[in-house]
């Protein structure tokens, strides 16, 4: 409710981050928190794209990192490196989850009107994922749709064995 | 001002409001008022801005409404999109919106009288306290009815019980009329119609009263259920008049001189041929208030038990990470754990209601079957947690109609057998020192290991040569693996292979154990067994490369420490040690989990593990670093499907552990060549 009193005629707000020196954005709604970088513990059986889990005070939430989510090489984590806590409805369940991404930058308004719809933007990201284009004063920004993006992982490799016999799927190893 | 300065100035209004400020209000009033003068010549925007002022000043008069500021921002920034110049059908769809915004009563009515025509009562419900309440105690008193039923149903003759049973029916029914839940309503009045045909002996107790009976009262429970979650209109789909019509006929049915009525007291049909076993005691009223005084009953809001123990939970996770040190941190520790086990009393049940269902579930079943079944229950009061009820109730059902389908024979085989023609179902729960203990037994024909066995390798379950070495144990086990089932017949009601693996899935979860007795031809029972505080595990942490790993403590035997050489390998691929003339297999558990080993470990050191099925393994790790309480949290529902961990810790230091389920590890390794 923080952001509706802030909210004159200017339009939604969004969180810009960087991937890769490409800017992108996500709703502000959705975003909890802001950390930097922390002790990731890795979970085995999950894809490259799931780093982990993280103790979030208390609370053990998994990580997602973007860039290989999105298919860009692994970068080592910096100073800059943030995670961005964001909230997610699982099961009628709302859940955390975070995401690592190169840094962030600003939080900025879109208003409806500058917000387009592009067929195709670039084959890195899938179309689903993105909401929009949005043209703002800093240049074009890449909107996503975080829900889409994290509702469709599978967060665990499930092992496909034929009943009786040994199958060779190998246990991820540690990142 | 023109009309930019004013909504400049009213959004400034709005967000500088808070709730209270009736100077605030006054000024946004006043600044509709006068941005409604920029809007004469159009009538959609006036009336809006007419209606969003009246709202303003309902709000300053009342001071309710505490979803006022979300509602004037949406309302505004709606009514900024309105531009006189903008496409006819566009314009349309906005003021559609705009006429219709204000609409929608954020209050109810102020005349009690009015009946909105479009409102359905019945969904305005579920938001009301008293409904709520209401919820609660009908499903309480639905449970007792349902008991009361099949107690009648074997003691036809016991007029408290249907005295009972018509004062439980004729409080819902007055409930439904002041909730005004007209559905319901109806179908209670025909249940309670019947029932004062009984009360008053113009009718017999005939199997058909009861299952009418029964019969309505699950459709009321439908009904509850489809109300509670908003989906009223689908009430419309169940058999609402067939059941009131079918109830009707039942209530004008023989009066008490027909000859046949007699006959259908005496023959209870071929479901229970005698009455229930006098060991269980029937209640009496006089015993149950005498308890109530002693121990006053209060209602408390299942949210805020789960709130307490989840921040008991909490409390002790943060002393774990104070580190050892001081006795009075060991009394504080030891205090705090005693609370965290009051605090999940204050959330237990008892298993009355659970064993309830088993009751009616033989009933209706054998009844179905044609088979003669009565049911023993023992220690139906114990007091378990709600949450793990709650999670058994589908593996008990499953059992239940297993022993029933497959597990007892039809009558005629029984004698045939030297059997006493009614077969027994026996449900038990007890407490065995920190565990809860459920079973399930019946006397009917027992498990036959080498059908199972059989079966298993139709299935491709097993292979040949492993089936020489497996113990009776291990083909029992079989049973539980997806996919197989012995029945030639798949009945719907049980037997497509899928229900036993779902059931040890299901009791797993909640981390527990089921183990099979059974004897040829004579008995099978299903043990499950769970530990008693969920939430809490002891555990012994370990360190496999820089993860740490937590293996449960009611899984291990005992620590070791082998020399490299004292390890033999067996068929070239198994690492095995004997301890006291037993070999036993080891698994490294850095192979399983891809842990990358950064330095050879000198000595080997692990733990001896049990399986549910008692097989016994050897864990290899790191290190073993403690033996620590540690305090479970889910890794949330994106990792279900992991194999291998159960849950999640957080350690001191803030480390975080994960928690190891020994089966799965072992299956986990074999399926790595």
């Amino acid at each position: 409710m923080e952001i509706t009193k802030r909210k004159l005629m200017v339009g939604p707000r969004y969180l810009t981050f960087l991937l890769e020196f490409e800017a992108y954005c996500m709703e502000i709604l959705r975003v909890k928190e802001l950390r930097g970088m922390s002790a990731i513990t890795p979970i085995p059986q999950t894809p490259n794209y799931i780093r982990g889990v993280i103790n979030l005070r208390g609370q053990i939430i998994p990580i997602v990192d973007l860039r290989l989510k999105f298919g860009l090489p692994f970068r080592e984590y910096t100073k800059r490196t943030s995670i961005i806590v964001v909230e997610l409805d699982v099961e009628g369940e709302p859940m955390l989850m975070g995401l690592v991404v190169d840094s962030i930058q600003e939080v900025i308004s879109i208003p409806d009107d500058k917000m387009n719809s592009v067929p195709y933007i670039n084959a890195r990201v899938k179309s689903e994922f993105i909401r929009g284009v949005a043209t703002t004063d800093d240049g074009i920004k890449i909107v996503l749709d975080v829900v889409k993006i994290l509702s469709s992982e599978d967060f665990v490799i499930v092992q496909q064995t034929t009943a009786g016999s040994t199958s060779e799927a190998e246990p991820q190893g540690v990142k | 001002m023109t009309k930019e300065e004013l909504y400049a100035k009213i959004a400034l209004t709005i967000s500088n409001y808070q709730p209270g400020d009736l100077m605030g209000l006054a000024s946004l009033s006043r600044l509709v008022g006068e941005l409604n003068h920029h809007f004469a010549e159009f009538p959609v925007p006036k009336r809006f801005l007419e209606a969003l002022k009246a709202f303003i000043d309902q709000t300053i008069t009342s001071r309710s409404a505490n979803d006022f500021e979300e509602t004037v921002t949406r309302a505004f920034d709606m009514f900024q999109v309105w531009r006189e110049d903008l496409e006819p059908p566009r314009l349309a769809t906005i003021e559609t919106n705009l006429a219709d915004f204000f609409k929608k009563p954020s209050r109810p009515p102020t005349n009690p009288d009015a009946e909105p025509t479009n409102r359905d009562p019945d969904h305005e419900l579920v938001t009301n306290e008293t409904f709520q309440l209401f919820l609660t105690e009908a499903e309480e008193r639905y449970n007792q009815a349902q008991a009361l039923l099949l107690e009648l149903e074997s003691h036809p003759g016991a007029t408290e019980t249907i005295v009972t049973l018509f004062r439980i029916f004729h409080t819902i029914k007055g409930e439904c009329g002041f909730l005004r839940i007209s559905t319901l309503g109806e179908l209670t009045h025909a249940i309670e119609t019947l029932l004062d045909g009984l009360r008053s002996a113009r009718l017999a107790v005939t199997v058909e009263i009861i299952n009418g009976l029964l019969g309505s009262l699950d459709l009321s429970r439908e009904i509850l259920a489809l109300i509670v979650q908003g989906q009223t209109e689908a009430i419309a789909d169940l058999p609402l008049e067939p059941t009131i019509r079918a109830l009707g006929k039942l209530a004008q049915a023989a009066t008490s001189t027909d000859p046949f009525a007699t006959e259908a007291m005496e023959d209870q049909g071929p479901a229970l041929a005698n009455a229930e076993p006098t060991d269980r005691p029937i209640e009496s009223p006089g015993k149950e208030t005498a308890i109530t005084k002693a121990d006053q009953v209060v209602k408390v809001r299942l949210s805020k038990i789960n709130f307490l123990v989840d921040m008991v939970g909490e409390l002790l996770i943060a002393l774990g990470q104070v580190g050892d040190g001081s006795p009075a941190l060991a009394q504080i520790r030891k205090i705090t754990r005693t609370i965290q086990y009051g605090a999940m009393e204050l959330r237990t049940e008892k298993v009355k209601h659970l064993f309830g269902n088993v009751r009616r579930l033989v009933r209706d079943l054998a009844q179905k079957l044609n088979k003669s079944v009565r049911v023993e229950v023992f220690g139906e009061d114990l007091e378990i947690d709600r949450n793990l009820i709650e999670q058994l109730e589908e593996p008990l059902m499953h059992l239940v109609r297993n022993s029933l389908d497959h597990g007892l024979e039809s009558q005629a085989d029984r004698i045939a057998a030297g059997k006493d023609p009614v077969g027994t179902l026996t449900v038990r729960a007890e407490r065995r020192g920190n565990h809860i203990v459920i079973m399930v037994g019946d006397d009917g024909r027992g498990l036959d290991p080498t059908r199972i066995l059989a079966k298993a390798m139709a299935q491709n379950l097993v292979t040949a040569d492993s089936a020489k070495t497996m113990s009776q144990e291990q083909i029992y086990n079989l049973i539980f693996v997806s996919g197989f089932s012995t029945s030639e017949n798949v009945s719907h009601i049980s037997g497509r292979g899928v229900g036993m693996d779902i059931v040890r899935h299901i009791v797993q979860g909640a981390r527990g154990r089921i183990t099979i007795r059974t004897e040829l031809g004579r008995s099978t029972q299903f043990q499950l067994s769970f530990p008693l505080s969920t939430a809490i595990i002891e555990g012994m942490i370990t360190r496999v490369g820089p993860s740490y790993l937590i293996v449960p403590i009611t899984s291990i035997i005992e620590s070791i420490k082998v020399d490299q050489t004292k390890i033999a390998t067996v068929n070239a691929a198994v690492e095995v040690i004997t301890l006291r003339d037993e070999v036993i297999p080891l698994v490294r558990l850095q192979e399983v989990f891809g842990v990358v080993a950064s330095e050879p470990p000198a000595m080997t050191i692990g733990v001896i593990v049990e399986l549910s099925d008692h097989r016994k393994f050897g864990l290899l790790v790191d290190e073993i670093v403690a033996k620590r309480e540690v305090v479970i949290k889910t890794l949330g529902p994106k990792f279900r499907d992991l194999r291998g961990i159960s849950s999640g810790t957080v350690l001191a230091g803030g480390a975080i552990g994960l928690v190891l389920d020994v089966d799965q590890v072992i299956e986990l390794s074999q399926k790595s060549a």
